[in-house]
């Protein structure tokens, strides 16, 4: 499914935190949002999943389209943030066991029988690269994970509700390499059927994994994509003077 | 057909929040209005300035209030000493989690037992055992034991909330850990002293009960000139004796008054703490 | 040698003026309360002694023929509490839930102001209110004999404890992060699955404690019942499940506490000592929510690390 986002701006009070903002975001595909810290990255993300305008008191002016319709207006709520996950930057792991967690929201979006709960969990536990480390303690508290695998539970637990687009924060900030790599191969994985937007500072991470790169700026007040184009071509050869400077000195 | 269930169950969960908080507000709405609506026609300058008369169907509240003044000011000298030394024990001085623990369940005891519990006990122990009699001075001690907890609780958590650094510069600096209390330690908390003192002055005015039997009379008493057998009058004790006595409407009007002032005084007390809260809210997310 | 035992307990090695200060006055309070302690145990233990079982068991309280039996008033006590939670309970969650779930930013700081505001209102100004308002109005709409009951002092009760239920549950709702809130809506789950999927299961031990200590106030609150309950000694249902006597004018430990009875009792040691009993009971009660409301946070803490 295709995520279209025209002008979009998002205001706190009356100051803009991003304007301007148009992508999209094609099937199949992963697109890396870069950019230096506060130039409104999580912002857009957090719009998209309308977390900004509903729980955060933001002002949202534009369009987005997912799947041709407008976000704002065409879509219930609880039905568009299961269709475009978003996973955090610092995993939120609710108390309870690893099982009770992988189910946390797909259990308020439909009925499961126990079998078919009991594969759920296995194969999205499977599909984050985390049922070989867990197989023998899902029953056990989810606490006790490593950071790194309590992220990729926090992925486990999105992928359960099936969205069709995943809005990934910073998802490898706080991780060591070997999780990071996995994660990693699992966004690799996901790409087969699912669009992705992943929100990075790591420019490597970029270079490995996306398709396309967006770079956004504040430097001129709000936020906005100032460069915008495919890996080789912003990370070799970028045209924008500070899309340049970034990339050099990191 | 799950999705409208979903929505529905939200939205009742929503509706019955909102009904709740409505219905606070709104009963405390209603109190309050009563009260100003009621007690401001019942005030005057006469009514503050002059003394009770035919048992307090006339006259005015001019010694209640200087009463409640009396044992606010007693119980601000008792209870500040006091306060920050509890708060300097939990919060400074004291080593571990478990320690630390013990102390503050005992504030919570204190915090915890009922007014009139105070008042039976300072009856036995002050009016009779030291043969006081009624004195303005028990009143005082209890409810300084009253909202002691509030206010070292108060102070102590602002101490808690000094970031360690300040102390550990202070100490590198060489100061003793006296010198470090008075220099950093508690011009840093003293946000947090002022709120909880406020607060607790607030709570203090108006307490009835551990008074009944051991400071407080409903006439014939000025200002104290001892400690023994000097009663005083307060504010909180005229309302209650006129409450008991509403069905005249004169009693009831001196009564409204009364309410008035009293609340204007707790009122007055929360307010001023107001900006202190706020700044030791800003000192903690220094 | 005392000193080196000290230092088990104080971070610092050598005692200075302002810690021999900070100790001394603490002892001093500890002693207070000790002696507190100490007094109703020591005074009150004598009529449990004579009286017995009966002392809770029947409700016989004629002093002037030297009976004393109370259980009138500790089932007063308790009916009133018992109404004043019923009450106060489900309000106090529904606005505490408003408040910190569907308000946030100055809204949300003016409602904690104001809620905070009302908790400071003194008792006998809620009792005067009771007298004048609350007290008619259950005597027309109930069909009562009197608008004194332990109906009354419940009702009034409730909204009295309200504001400490709803700081309280504001305060453990509040303490569960955003991001767990924010977690589960981008999951797609409504804002009452949130709530009761992550904020309630966490918050629910701080509810608990809400509830213990506002159930405490309610316990202890002495002037605003004094003025509504009617203080008629004696009265007790026939059967469990009788509530006549709620509609009724009743006694609470508190409102027997307060009355001029504890001038007359001093003189004579067997009153004396039964008066003294009524305030122990009182505060083994009180002190019962209040210490299990304790352990209930220590242990809560303990457990999530």
């Amino acid at each position: 499914m295709e995520l279209k986002v025209k002008n979009l701006s998002v205001l706190s009070g009356k100051e803009q935190i991003v304007k301007n903002i148009s992508f999209s975001l094609n099937e199949n595909e992963i697109v890396a949002l870069v950019g230096p810290s506060g130039a409104g990255k999580s912002t857009i993300l957090r719009s998209l999943n309308r977390l900004a305008d509903k729980e955060s008191g933001l002002k949202v002016e534009g369009e987005v389209l997912y799947d041709g319709k407008n976000i704002f207006t065409s879509y219930s709520l609880n039905e568009l943030r299961r269709k475009i996950g978003l996973v955090f930057q610092k995993p939120c792991v609710f108390p309870g066991s690893i099982y009770k967690n992988v189910l946390f929201g797909i259990r308020h979006h439909k009925s499961l029988k126990k079998s078919e709960a009991d594969d759920l969990v296995e194969s999205m536990l499977k599909k984050s690269h985390l049922w070989r480390e867990v197989k023998d303690r899902i029953y056990k508290s989810a606490n006790i994970l490593s950071l790194g695998q309590k992220q990729r539970l926090a992925f486990a637990r999105t992928l359960a509700t099936d969205p069709d687009i995943l809005l990934l924060d910073e998802p490898t900030s706080s991780l060591d390499p070997y999780s990071t790599h996995e994660i990693e191969q699992v966004l690799l994985e996901l790409k087969q059927n699912k669009s992705i937007l992943l929100v990075t500072h790591l420019l490597q991470q970029g270079k490995r994994i996306s398709d396309r790169v967006l770079f956004i700026s504040s430097s001129n007040g709000p936020g906005e994509i100032v460069e915008e184009g495919t890996v080789s071509e912003i990370f070799d050869n970028p045209k924008n003077n500070e899309t340049k400077i970034y990339f050099q000195n990191s | 057909m799950r999705y409208y269930f979903r929505i529905s169950k939200d939205i009742c969960f929503k509706s019955f929040s909102l009904i709740s908080a409505l219905l606070t507000f709104g009963i405390l709405a209603l109190g309050l209005w009563l009260i100003v609506l009621k007690g401001f026609s019942a005030v005057s300058f006469d009514f503050i300035s002059s003394s009770m008369s035919q048992g307090g169907l006339s006259g005015g509240i001019l010694y209640q209030i200087i009463g409640t003044f009396i044992l606010i000011f007693t119980v601000l000298l008792i209870v500040s000493p006091l306060s920050v030394g509890i708060a300097l024990l939990r919060s400074f001085y004291l080593k571990n989690d478990k320690s630390r623990k013990i102390f503050t369940t005992f504030l919570y005891v204190i915090n915890g037992i009922p007014s009139i519990i105070f008042g039976i006990f300072g009856f036995f122990l002050f009016v009779k055992f030291f043969g006081w009699g009624k004195s303005w001075l028990t009143g005082g001690i209890l409810l300084s034991m009253m909202i002691l907890p509030t206010v070292s609780l108060s102070l102590s958590e602002g101490i808690s909330r000094i970031p360690k650094d300040y102390i550990e510069s202070a100490k590198s600096l060489g100061l003793s850990s006296s010198a470090v209390i008075f220099s950093v330690v508690l011009p840093q908390s003293f946000s947090s002293f002022i709120s909880g003192l406020l607060l607790g002055l607030a709570r203090a005015a108006g307490e009835t009960a551990p008074l009944l039997f051991t400071a407080t009379i409903f006439s014939g008493a000025d200002i104290p000139g001892g400690i023994k057998e000097s009663p005083i009058l307060s504010l909180p004790y005229h309302i209650f004796t006129l409450a008991q006595e509403s069905y005249q409407p004169q009693a009831l009007e001196n009564a409204w008054g009364s309410v008035f002032v009293l609340i204007l005084i707790v009122v007055f007390f929360s307010a001023l703490a107001l900006p202190f809260r706020l700044k030791s809210h800003e000192e903690a997310n220094v | 040698m005392a000193i080196y035992r000290l230092d088990r307990f104080f971070k610092d090695k050598e005692l200075s003026g302002t810690m021999v200060f900070s100790i001394l006055f603490s002892a001093f309070v500890f002693l207070f309360l000790a002696a507190l302690i100490f007094f109703l145990f020591i005074e009150g233990f004598p009529a449990l002694k004579r009286e017995g079982l009966q002392f809770f068991t029947e409700a016989n309280w004629f002093f002037r023929i030297s009976e004393y039996k109370a259980a009138s008033m500790i089932y007063g006590t308790f009916m009133v509490s018992l109404i004043a939670i019923f009450i106060a309970a489900p309000i106090g969650f529904g606005a505490s839930v408003f408040i910190s779930e569907y308000l946030s930013g100055s809204p949300r700081f003016f409602a904690k102001s104001i809620i905070e505001l009302l908790a400071g209102i003194p008792s006998v100004v809620y009792g005067l209110l009771g007298i004048l308002f609350l007290q008619p109005f259950l005597y027309k709409n109930f069909d009562l004999n009197s608008g004194d009951t332990l109906l009354t002092a419940g009702v009034l009760l409730s909204i009295m404890i309200l504001p400490t239920i709803i700081t309280l549950s504001d305060d453990a709702f509040r303490s569960v992060s955003s991001e767990e809130r924010e977690t589960s809506l981008s999951l797609g789950l409504t804002k009452e699955e949130t709530f009761f999927s992550t904020v309630f299961p966490k918050a629910l031990p701080g509810f608990i404690v809400a509830i213990l200590l506002a159930t405490g106030r309610a316990l202890g609150e002495t002037i605003a019942v004094f003025l509504v309950v009617g203080r008629a000694d004696n009265r007790l249902p026939n059967s469990l499940f009788d509530l006549d006597p709620v509609f009724k004018a009743g006694q609470t430990l508190t409102s027997k506490l307060g009355g001029s009875e504890i001038f007359i009792a001093y003189g004579n040691p067997e009153h004396w000592s039964s008066i003294v009993a009524l305030g122990l009971f009182l505060f083994v009660f009180v002190m019962g929510c209040v210490l299990i409301g304790d352990l209930i946070l220590i242990y809560r803490d303990k457990s999530r690390i």
